[in-house]
């Protein structure tokens, strides 16, 4: 890991929980698909033009899954959560809580990782959190 | 689409320069996942910018490692053979252009 890309990691604060592999991305991730690389104008819940690839294509395309803006990134029992990051270009990353209230990332290409506040991934590549997002858990 | 020969010394030459370009990409590339950014950064542009005489490396990059070169490969060759089921299939994705690459004669058999 590229300490400098992500200066808010530590040795305490995360922890990897997969092997790397190219098949899927954050944004997958963060929806528990392991299989695709999502994209738009390649692969993308909603029609949309593939340069559409701001925060605000990536918050509509959570959107279509049932997500909606929420305050912050308290734990909600009844919901699931999403942070959406990015910059002033692109959205950036996507990451998911966990009943724990812990958060899991795709980093790339590379491993799945386990962090404590969805804040621990930003700062470098990834930019800042940009957005909370929630949708209801339906239960099966 | 035809392949304009090189000779053997400018085709090392090119070799050489993709393969410093690639590994450079790979670095930088490695934490991103938007497609878009990853294309967007310098190394990569590079290699879109050398044209066709770069598909045959860029395909045996993606057999030895499948990662996100479908970007650049579609903006070279205007092709794109990925079926729409396997859209976002990474592997299946680097499947369909190698086997592209060999009907087309831009990777051997």
């Amino acid at each position: 890991m590229n300490r400098n890309l992500f200066p808010r990691l530590t040795q305490q604060n995360h922890q990897i929980t997969s092997p790397a592999v190219p098949d899927y991305n954050c944004i997958a991730w963060a929806v528990g698909d392991v299989e695709r690389w999502w994209q738009p104008g390649v692969y993308w819940p909603i029609e949309i033009q593939s340069n559409a690839v701001g925060v605000a294509d990536l918050e509509r395309a959570f959107e279509s899954l049932g997500f909606m803006r929420c305050s912050g990134d308290e734990i909600e029992l009844e919901f699931e959560k999403v942070a959406l990051y990015g910059d002033s270009m692109f959205y950036t990353h996507a990451s998911r809580q966990l009943s724990s209230g812990k958060w899991t990332s795709k980093l790339g290409e590379t491993e799945d990782i386990q962090h404590d506040k969805a804040e621990d991934v930003a700062g470098d590549i990834y930019g800042e959190v940009v957005r909370f997002m929630k949708r209801a858990i339906v239960s099966s | 689409m035809t392949v304009a020969a090189t000779t053997p010394e400018s085709q090392i030459e090119l070799k050489q320069r993709f393969q410093c370009l690639a590994q450079a990409w790979i670095e930088q590339a490695r934490y991103l996942s938007n497609t878009a950014q990853m294309a967007m950064l310098p190394s990569y542009q590079r290699i879109i910018g050398m044209g066709v005489y770069v598909v045959p490396f860029i395909l045996e990059e993606l057999e030895r490692e499948p990662r996100q070169w479908f970007w650049a490969l579609e903006a070279i060759t205007g092709e794109n053979p990925v079926p729409p089921e396997n859209a976002g299939r990474v592997r299946e994705s680097a499947q369909a252009w190698i086997e592209w690459g060999r009907r087309t004669g831009h990777r051997a058999s």
